[in-house]
């Protein structure tokens, strides 16, 4: 609810507030699918960039009210079926390689504080995406390999989801093994508006390590959970989301 | 020394090798001001390229390095920032230092001209509908499962009951479609349990299902569906084949076809077994299994007792049969704007039961009585049943839809009676057709209103013919050698309803109005001659003529849902009773419901639900004569239209932290029935004769039950925790007593207990539970049973292609009576897939023999034991094969 109220204080301060420097708005369709999952799942999201000041990243995986994703906590057995009705965000202070977002393990919410750090391999190749020239560099992190289009041209540096640290603003990047891709549909500049703030509630953020922990207790509590007759998939949680979050015990 | 060598050569090689590689530094300073810039982006670009070929972040003074090729040429460093004017110089080595690191110190002027404004926007992706629930088939197989029903049970939020109904969250749902087409109708077992898995790819649970796609998203549906989804590479046709074979000429054997083609959709199966399986819902409802059904509804009331021949316990133990069965199911598209559907079902059965009656009685002022009887029965129930439907889409926002459909249903029963010392035989055969028409017209006037005009008319015509040798007197309320008893029923019931419906909807509410008639009549004809031949006859009219209007509001908010229901009717009852002349009744009934859902988090909802009901008499009730309803009962009413008035309540908490694989949920409810028909009841030995009448006062029932599931992960075991407590204070008279007010007070408790080992390879799931009904009579009789169960479930999976099960039983049907039997059962499986469209499955069941199982009971006059007979031990050879 924090979120919400926030962001709609934030919109509305777009159209009505007087101020400072140009705020960036980069619109992108982010796509997960998993093998284990269903189906694959598209959400809009969108990066909002204050050059001088900070960068805020949000997925809105819920949608219009009609729409609303169905509580998944009522599933009686377990579950697997992951949608989430709220929306994710990632807030960064520029010039900083701290991100804060909040992320869930089985729908218990979380806000970590990361350091995710990627060594980018820039290569020859370019493609044009939005219009805007773009490199394509890779990367590996945590446990997957990414190729990521990014332009120089627009003077601001700045990435979707957990991504950081190129020479531009990432416009196209997906994992080559088809999981979790993030497209941009639009890019739009709002002048005269206030500052970011972060929305997420830091009185009580964990590390990622912290979380990783907490995700890893989880998977070995459920790995010998029997729901229904047995045998089924279902109540387990995988190794690997987007990142690799259970190391192996041997 | 040599070792030496190549080890320092190997660790020079990169020293060497980063020598090639020239370094920048520098510092970025503002042209204006002389002050050092942070969080610059450095970039050092191939000017042929243009491609990015290293790139560096100024840090809080300014300064910034970074490592590059051996080659300068053609590169330049490159500054695009929005606050400053772009930088763009060639890299050139200074002359003065020879050295491997350049100094490259950059001054940036601020940008008078802000960058253009950008507006660039493509073309978004479709997005991801939300009422409905997805789940992928290849997740969730493991390889020992056949037909769709044995992957719906592994579905989480998904529960299939033993007679193939299936539940989503808690709530039955309505049809099974395949590719969005219902195609089985009601009666969607026959595709659960038939169509093989292998060709399934997706299972979709939909919510707010609406069957007429008008009325999608307007009307409050809380129908539930489930669509199945083919996978790509399905041909036209498949078939699928299982031939199973036991040593004692154990059967089980099932072809069946799906054909999926653009325009036509089509099942069929062929059918026999003598293992006890069903795969249709049709036998279940024929034999008033489940009255719930719509059909059931419309259909004649059956006075007599004597069909159901079922049994607590589960099909594949005791419903010895002998089935046929065959069906056809098709859906045409004849055009892109109409539709067919026709089906038909044929089955055809023989059941076979043994079952012995031990019942004392016990009675406040008689002394204790005793009786005794053995029946052997053989049932053979045989159904004919089509459906046809047309529907039209005359617009894109009006459809006309027909519905009919035909069954066409005899039942022949014998039986071999031992009552006391006495040997009777029976015979029963029943005859009944029952035809069913509707037309359906939807309009759709706008995205939020629609109106709907119904139109349904039912006929049903059944006889019954029973008969007893040696009879009953009811003189003598005894068996009577010198002749037999006979009885004739003849009912049949005619239904019409027509309604007009008016559906809106706005952005938090949906309204529906329902207004219209419904008219009834029902007849009933006994004709019952007893060994004295005294004749008892029954010749009743029933009337109904009510017009009604029903609304219904739905008001939806993020943490409340409100909905409030009002049905007001007129009813007009109109009885002819021979004898008993003519009974009128004209009120009007108001029938409240109110249901309200608060869901203040995520994990928590409370729910509150009432309402109060007025019925109308059943024919059940509404005879005044005697009816044989089984070998030793009968059953006759003193007639009264007084409505039932039926008051319901129930308050519920439901808590779901999935995080911590808790979920936690505990109901009290309450019900209150006045005007309800009770009995007295006399009991002899041979006979016991229920006279039902209207008593004052009301019957009322209270019920608490507790669920838990937690999954304690620290001893790798799920739990789930049952209980439920019932108290129910209700009436009746026994041997000519007064109204005796007694108490059922029934406990139970369930605890089942799944642990999985070796990443689930094995599964092992216990299950105990326990059951305690007590009754208790005002004069202080009691009477009180305890029973015990315990089954264990072991499955082991050694390989994807092999697994290996046993079934453990054990039941004591009393506690407190220590010489009573226990029960052991143990059953197997053992299934191999040779290769993805063959498998064999080897089957034990009921290894240890068991040929009988006995049931105890009672009630607050009597304590019964029921003996009944069980399908033999068997092993079965079971091959599966599609093509």
């Amino acid at each position: 609810m924090k979120y919400t109220l926030t962001l709609f204080i934030f919109i509305l301060s777009i159209h009505c507030s007087f101020a400072q420097e140009t705020t960036y708005i980069i619109d992108y369709d982010l796509k997960k699918a998993f093998k284990q999952s269903p189906t694959s799942f598209t959400s809009p999201s969108s990066l909002f960039i204050q050059p001088k000041n900070s960068a805020l990243y949000k997925i809105k995986y819920g949608a219009t009210p009609e729409e609303k994703v169905e509580d998944p906590n009522n599933l009686p057995q377990g579950n697997v079926i992951v949608v989430e009705g709220s929306d994710a965000f990632y807030f960064r202070k520029e010039g900083d390689t701290t991100l804060i977002y909040d992320d869930h393990i089985i729908f218990r919410h979380f806000t970590v504080k990361d350091q995710p750090k990627f060594n980018w391999t820039l290569t020859n190749d370019s493609k044009k995406v939005l219009g805007y020239n773009c490199q394509k560099a890779t990367a590996n992190f945590r446990g997957r390999t990414y190729e990521a289009y990014f332009t120089a041209d627009l003077g601001i540096q700045g990435a979707p989801w957990k991504f950081y640290g190129l020479p531009g603003l990432i416009l196209h990047v997906y994992s080559i093994d088809g999981v979790f891709e993030i497209t941009a549909t639009g890019i739009n500049t709002v002048k005269d508006i206030e500052p970011l703030e972060n929305p997420l509630d830091t009185t009580k953020m964990i590390t990622w390590e912290q979380y990783k922990k907490k995700y890893e207790r989880k998977y070995y509590g459920l790995m010998n959970m029997v729901i229904g007759d047995g045998h089924g998939n279902s109540a387990s949680m995988p190794k690997m989301q987007l990142e690799l979050l259970v190391e192996d015990r041997n | 020394m040599r070792l030496f060598l190549i080890l320092f050569f190997f660790v020079m090689i990169p020293f060497w090798i980063q020598s090639q590689d020239l370094s920048i530094n520098g510092v970025v300073t503002s042209l204006e001001n002389g002050k050092t810039i942070e969080n610059i982006n450095i970039l050092v670009k191939d000017s042929i390229s243009n491609t990015i070929i290293s790139y560096a972040i100024s840090d809080h003074e300014g300064k910034f390095s970074m490592k590059i090729g051996s080659d300068i040429a053609n590169l330049y460093i490159s500054i695009v920032d929005s606050r400053y004017e772009n930088y763009k110089k060639p890299l050139e080595h200074s002359k003065e230092n020879n050295s491997q690191i350049l100094t490259h110190h950059i001054s940036l002027q601020k940008r008078i001209i802000p960058l253009e404004e950008v507006y660039i926007v493509s073309e978004r992706k479709t997005r991801v509908k939300n009422d409905t629930t997805f789940y992928k088939v290849s997740s969730f197989v493991t390889g020992e499962e056949k037909v769709i029903e044995d992957v719906l049970t592994k579905l989480p939020g998904i529960k299939v009951m033993e007679d193939g109904r299936i539940k989503f969250k808690g709530k039955e749902i309505e049809s099974v479609l395949i590719e969005g087409d219902n195609l089985f109708n009601h009666d969607y077992t026959r595709g659960t349990r038939n169509i093989n898995i292998g060709i399934i790819d997706e299972i979709q649970a939909l919510e707010n299902f609406s069957e007429n796609k008008l009325l999608k998203n307007i009307e409050d549906s809380q129908k539930i569906a489930l669509n199945l989804t083919l996978k790509k590479d399905v041909s036209d046709i498949s078939t699928n084949t299982d031939v199973g074979y036991g040593y004692n000429d154990e059967r089980d054997i099932n072809l069946n076809a799906l054909l999926i083609s653009k325009s036509i959709k089509a099942f069929s199966f062929v059918e026999h077994n003598n293992i006890g399986k069903s795969t249709s819902s049709i036998s279940r409802e024929i034999s008033g299994l489940n009255n719930s059904s719509r059909r059931n509804q419309l259909r004649a009331t059956n006075m007599l007792d004597i069909q159901n021949i079922s049994t607590p316990l589960s099909q594949k133990r005791a419903n010895i049969n002998n089935a046929w069965a065959g069906a056809f199911n098709g859906l045409f598209n004849l055009s892109s704007t109409s539709k067919l559907a026709v089906d038909y079902i044929y089955y055809d059965d023989v059941l076979k039961r043994t079952q012995s009656n031990q019942v004392e009685f016990t009675f406040d002022n008689d002394p204790l009585l005793a009786i005794d009887n053995t029946s052997i029965i053989n049932k053979r129930p045989v159904i004919h049943n089509a459906n046809l439907s047309i529907t039209q889409d005359i617009s894109n926002k009006s459809i006309l839809k027909y519905q009919g459909e035909f069954l066409w249903e005899t039942i022949d029963l014998s039986s071999d009676i031992l009552n006391n010392d006495e040997i009777q035989s029976s015979l029963f055969n029943a005859k009944s057709t029952f035809l069913n028409n509707s037309i359906e017209y939807t309009q759709k006037t706008n995205e939020k209103t629609a109106f709907q005009f119904i139109s349904t008319l039912s006929y049903d015509d059944s006889a019954q013919d029973y008969s007893i040798a040696p009879g009953l007197s009811l003189d003598n309320n005894s068996i009577d050698d010198t002749d037999s008893t006979i009885q004739n029923i003849i009912s049949e019931k005619l239904r019409s309803e027509n309604h007009f419906s008016f559906f809106h909807k706005n952005n938090r509410t949906k309204f529906h109005i329902k207004t219209g008639l419904e008219y009834q009549e029902e007849k009933l004809n006994t004709d019952l001659i007893d060994a004295d031949s005294n004749t008892f006859l029954n010749d009743l009219t029933y009337q109904q003529l009510n017009p009604f209007l029903q609304v219904l509001l739905t008001l939806k908010t993020k943490k409340w849902t409100v909905r409030a229901f009002q049905n007001t009717k007129y009813l007009n009852l109109d009885l002819t009773n021979l004898g008993l002349g003519k009974q009128q009744s004209n009120r009007f009934v108001f029938n409240p419901k109110l249901d309200l859902n608060f869901k203040p988090s995520l994990q928590s909802t409370f729910s509150f639900s009432y309402s109060y009901n007025e019925f109308p008499q059943s024919v059940y009730n509404l005879h005044p004569e005697s009816i044989l309803t089984s070998f030793r009962s009968i059953r006759k009413n003193t007639v009264d239209l007084t409505t039932k008035k039926v008051n319901n309540s129930s308050i519920s908490f439901n808590y779901a932290d999935a995080f911590n694989s808790l979920n936690f949920n505990i109901t009290g409810s309450y019900n209150n029935i006045q005007d309800n028909y009770i009995f007295n009841q006399d009991i002899n030995r041979d006979i016991a004769i229920s006279s039902f009448f209207i008593a004052n006062n009301s019957d009322k029932n209270y019920t608490i039950s507790f669920n838990l599931n937690k999954n304690l992960a620290f001893i790798r075991t799920n739990t789930e925790l049952n209980s439920s407590y019932s108290i129910s204070k209700y009436r009746n008279l026994v041997n000519s007593s007064d109204i005796r007010n007694n108490t059922s007070k029934n406990l139970t408790n369930t605890l089942v207990l799944k642990n999985g080992f070796f990443k689930k390879k094995v599964i092992w799931i216990n299950t105990f539970e326990h059951q305690n009904s007590n009754f208790e009579t005002e004069s202080g009789l009691t009477n009180k049973l305890n029973s015990f169960r315990y089954r264990t479930k072991i499955t082991y999976q050694p390989l994807k292609k092999l697994t290996l099960g046993i079934n453990y039983d054990f039941y004591n049907p009393s506690l407190e009576n220590t010489k009573s039997k226990t029960f052991s059962f143990l059953d197997t499986s053992l299934n191999y897939r040779i290769k993805d469209d063959i498998d064999f499955t080897l089957t034990g069941n009921n290894l240890l023999g068991i040929k009988d199982y006995v049931i105890n009971t009672n009630s607050d006059f009597s304590t019964a034991t029921s003996t009944f007979n069980l399908i033999d031990r068997y092993i079965m050879l079971k091959l599966s094969f599609k093509f």
